[in-house]
């Protein structure tokens, strides 16, 4: 036995010849000790639901059908007939709400702790992408499912287009596939959630990890800790098992959710009876009562402008660091958008 | 800069923007033209505007027919054009929908003395353009009593209502159901066709043969009572196994703490 192992081994390292020492390298890497405190380590949480997203959605591709004629019908045979199909599609459903949550969450940690400062900026930059990417991810999964709120809430995002200046009509016909929501827009959903976004996003997270490994992370000096010595614990096992916690937690979270709200389904799409009440998911409320307050072009504008002065923040911070250096601009101009945001979802969560 | 675009695209609009769907609804020659003329002749706009059929989306064309996209062609018999209706042609031109309705209708007593000139038609109770949801409020003794008696008439509501409730509360577990993850369908369908039935036989308006289809309804709820115990069974057990899983985690949690706070020391 000790003989076969041996010759495993052996196999191995000569077939891969890579040192163990860099395995060692790799998962001793020190942690900044700030890094205990539980709110500081939830940065792993989107990849973990993202795991459990690729997974899942893989599962739901062997049946799910994407044309108008079966699509509905599919989300039915996965939800009501296939083994485990109602667990499968719930987790689907529930992992990608608390995936944004997470997201979300992560990028107030970030920009309220001061971490896109130099030189992370690119890397900051990089989790707006993974920000956008995952708002993306929920609309077209909520689209693919077909029925009459998901079909009129792609079908108004669709004529939305038509506002963006100079391009909007291309846009509009190359998002639907055609002059209406049809076939096309449904395939061409269905690549985007099934091909191109889970690349982009896998690319943007592998970018914005081996960032994080060769910047390292920011180093926060509490309080209690000030005039100590700066100190630091291991990646593995600490680290990693205080991760592994965090994603058995949402493990947990997603059980209850699952078992009692599963995912369950609305009437189907009629393209020829328009609903009394079209409401996006919950995280584009805050957009939606935006719109409502302002006018379309306006609306469509302010939000790009939104999301660019996110992505640019670093360098805005730059400059206001400069001109007010002994103010926190950043953090009140923060607390006002996040109050913001926070106000107009529930504004429109109880319209 | 593809991002912010497409992120653009995500945001949604109030629901004007919905109407630049398919189902844009376009304001028909018939309403505009009634609207203006004024006096009587717009009556039936303000009124049908109140009614179930616009709130079904069913507009002049569907019971008068022609075409109300062109001013020319508008009542033109050729195009299907039928004006108001004689009152000996009333049921049938309603019956055009309503098939089972009418149907029914045809077998009452309603229909034989409208058949000798003195039976009330389908808007006799129902009114023309400001037409509403069918209802067991329609058989009260203010309306029954104009003509006749009214101890049938009670009997038959009595009859109805002790079904509806029934009805009512199907329609309220199979909701439940659905929102806790069950497949409905089946039974939705078959209380829709219970419902639809019975409904139907409010024209026919035999006492017995309402008492029995009443009861006959009510068995059938029974049965199907029984199939949603099954599916709130099945919702117990998901519960109970989520349960069991969750204990299962918080126990794992719970060990995976105590080794991390192991290897702290």
């Amino acid at each position: 036995m000790k003989k076969a192992l041996q010759n495993i081994k052996e196999w191995l390292e000569t077939s891969a010849p890579v040192p163990g020492e860099f395995f060692t390298k790799v998962t001793s890497e020190p942690v900044p000790h700030h890094l205990k405190r539980w709110w500081f380590a939830l940065g792993g949480t989107p990849a973990y639901l993202f795991i459990i997203q690729v997974i899942t959605g893989i599962l739901l591709t062997f049946y799910y059908v994407p044309e108008p004629g079966h699509a509905y019908e599919s989300v039915r045979h996965i939800t009501y007939d296939i083994n485990f199909g109602w667990i499968i599609r719930s987790v689907h459903k529930w992992s990608a709400n608390l995936m944004i949550v997470a997201v979300i969450l992560h990028v107030f940690r970030v920009f309220f702790t001061g971490a896109y400062r130099r030189p992370r900026e690119l890397n900051w930059m990089i989790g707006c992408g993974i920000l956008g990417c995952t708002l993306i991810f929920g609309f077209t999964g909520y689209s693919l499912i077909y029925e009459q709120l998901s079909y009129w809430g792609a079908t108004v995002a669709a004529n939305i287009t038509q506002n963006v200046p100079l391009i909007g009509d291309y846009l509009g016909r190359f998002m639907r596939g055609g002059d209406s929501v049809e076939e096309n827009t449904l395939t061409r959903f269905f690549v985007f959630h099934t091909m191109l976004l889970p690349l982009a996003l896998t690319l943007l997270l592998v970018i914005h990890i081996t960032l994080i490994r060769l910047l390292g992370v920011t180093e926060f000096v509490f309080e209690e800790d000030k005039g100590k010595p700066e100190k630091h614990f291991p990646f593995f096992p600490n680290h990693f098992l205080m991760e592994t916690i965090i994603a058995m937690c949402l493990t947990l979270l997603l059980t209850f959710l699952v078992v009692f709200f599963p995912a369950s389904l609305g009437p189907p799409a009629d393209p020829f009876l328009t609903p009394e009440h079209i409401k996006p998911e919950w995280y584009f409320y805050f957009t939606f009562r935006w719109l409502k307050l302002t006018s379309l072009q306006v609306g469509v504008l302010g939000t790009g402008v939104a999301y660019m002065l996110l992505i640019f923040w670093p360098f805005i911070d730059r400059i206001l660091v400069k001109r007010f250096p002994d103010k926190d601009i950043s953090v009140w101009l923060g607390v006002v958008a996040v109050l913001t945001l926070i106000v107009l979802t529930i504004w429109e969560a109880m319209a | 800069m593809g991002l912010l675009i497409l992120f653009m695209l995500l945001s949604l609009s109030a629901t004007d923007l919905a109407a630049e769907g398919p189902s844009q609804e376009k304001v028909s020659v018939c309403i505009s033209c009634h609207a203006e003329l004024g006096g009587p002749m717009s009556e039936p706009v303000a009124l049908w505007e109140k009614s179930i059929h616009h709130e079904m989306g069913n507009n002049c064309e569907g019971c008068h027919g022609g075409d109300p996209n062109d001013a020319a062609e508008a009542m033109n018999p050729e195009r299907g054009f039928v004006g108001a209706p004689k009152p000996a042609q009333i049921p049938d031109f309603c019956g055009k929908c309503h098939v089972g309705v009418v149907e029914n209708y045809k077998k009452s007593p309603h229909y034989r003395a409208f058949l000798n000139g003195n039976g009330p038609n389908c808007v006799t109770c129902h009114q023309s353009h400001n037409v509403q949801r069918a209802s067991f409020d329609l058989i009260q003794e203010d309306l029954c009593g104009s003509c006749h008696s009214f101890e049938n008439g009670q009997k038959i509501k009595r009859a109805f209502v002790s079904a509806e409730v029934a009805l009512q509360e199907m329609k309220k577990e199979l909701t439940h159901l659905n929102k806790r993850g069950m497949p409905i369908k089946k039974l939705e369908e078959k209380l829709f066709s219970e419902r639809n039935s019975l409904h139907q036989m409010t024209h026919t308006l035999d006492v017995e043969e309402i008492q029995e289809k009443t009861r006959g309804a009510l068995t059938s709820l029974e049965t199907m009572k029984q199939e949603t115990m099954l599916l709130r069974k099945k919702i117990h057990f998901r519960w109970w196994t989520g349960t069991a899983v969750g204990g299962f985690l918080i126990i794992l949690i719970v060990f995976l703490v105590k080794l991390l706070k192991t290897f702290e020391e």
